[in-house]
């Protein structure tokens, strides 16, 4: 997996106010920490940012942060990113530092290849279960994402995490029951009839004109 | 249209709408969402018409969650009553909604499908919406 490299400016006030002020300048607070180091506070540029997270690693991406003041740039991943609810911009984000010997947990997403045969011959539809499934390995050695063929998949038929494939220095930490994704006929939905539409007619019913408001 | 089975108290103060929706900001089970814009009162009424129009549209295939639920009592005074005499009679059921909130999810058909789909169920609601999709990881 590449390395990204991105610079950050140590931040000394803190709070809400700060934040904001920040996030209206371009840029998005953060904080560094992990194997025993002590939290720094940060600032990044939210353009240089974005370019870090949508690499083909996506949110795993392996990033190098050069702190501003420091003498050799911290190995990070981004983790616990905060959203604003309706604009989807980073509010805040941590970069967990960490070590290339050391195991690190990741959320890797799934691609779904193939039509399925139940799709093709029965109409059914793909239910997507899960769409990312949690492993542990080197950072070197995840993956920007799993494949999983779904082409041989019949009517009621599910693929579990048992099933994804073995990749070398990678292990599932989902239980290799869990669903990811089945085959299913849908429901169709019959509609009732909308009340009222049908009127009847009251036998000698005159039609009444409506009084007119003051 | 949906409504709770059972409530402990019978009718309800208004409340208020203040700030962004804390939870359910995230397209959760679907493929992809409306959103909601602005804080506002959707009615059960608005959200049944809302997924008919949706269901309507998908015809067969596809899957909809409705994300959420009229669980307050909106109550009303009847025509011509002078003021006083305690509050209305419950009338019908509101879900509150506050920006950000997805309201309804879509999964099992392509884009262009779903987001026609969710531009007719938003013309049915009372509130300014967007469509949106899962979030990457």
């Amino acid at each position: 997996m590449d390395q990204v490299t991105l610079r950050a400016e140590p931040r000394t006030e803190f709070g809400s106010r700060v934040g904001r002020r920040l996030r209206r300048t371009g840029s998005v607070p953060a904080v560094v920490y992990g194997r025993g180091l002590a939290p720094i506070n940060v600032a990044v540029d939210r353009r240089e940012l974005y370019a870090a997270l949508h690499t083909e690693a996506g949110s795993n991406a392996l990033i190098n942060l050069e702190v501003a003041g420091t003498k050799k740039p911290f190995l990070t991943v981004a983790r616990e990113v905060q959203r604003h609810p309706v604009r989807g911009d980073i509010a805040h984000l941590d970069f967990i530092s960490i070590s290339l010997t050391e195991e690190i947990h990741a959320e890797v997403a799934i691609e779904y290849v193939g039509v399925p045969v139940g799709v093709k011959r029965d109409a059914g539809i793909v239910e997507t279960i899960r769409v990312s499934v949690n492993i542990s390995a080197l950072p070197l050695d995840i993956p920007g994402h799993i494949t999983i063929d779904i082409s041989d998949m019949e009517v009621n038929q599910t693929k579990r995490v048992a099933d994804l494939p073995v990749l070398k220095g990678v292990r599932y930490l989902d239980d290799a029951e869990t669903d990811l994704v089945q085959v299913i006929i849908p429901r169709v939905v019959v509609e009732a009839p909308v009340e009222g539409v049908i009127a009847t007619a009251v036998e000698g019913a005159e039609p009444v004109e409506a009084e007119e408001a003051d | 249209m949906l409504m709770p089975k059972r409530t402990r108290w019978r009718k309800q103060q208004r409340g208020n709408m203040r700030g962004n929706a804390k939870a359910g900001t995230k397209v959760a089970f679907g493929d992809y969402g409306l959103q909601a814009l602005e804080p506002g009162w959707v009615t059960a009424r608005q959200i049944e018409a809302a997924r008919v129009a949706m269901t309507r549209h998908i015809k067969r295939g596809g899957k909809v969650w409705i994300m959420l639920f009229p669980d307050k009592p909106v109550t009303q005074k009847p025509a011509e009553t002078r003021m006083g005499s305690g509050k209305g009679n419950p009338e019908f059921w509101v879900a509150v909604v506050r920006p950000g909130r997805v309201m309804f999810e879509l999964s099992g058909v392509d884009e262009p499908l779903a987001r026609e789909a969710l531009r007719l169920a938003g013309h049915k609601l009372s509130v300014k919406t967007k469509f949106v999709r899962r979030e990457e990881v």
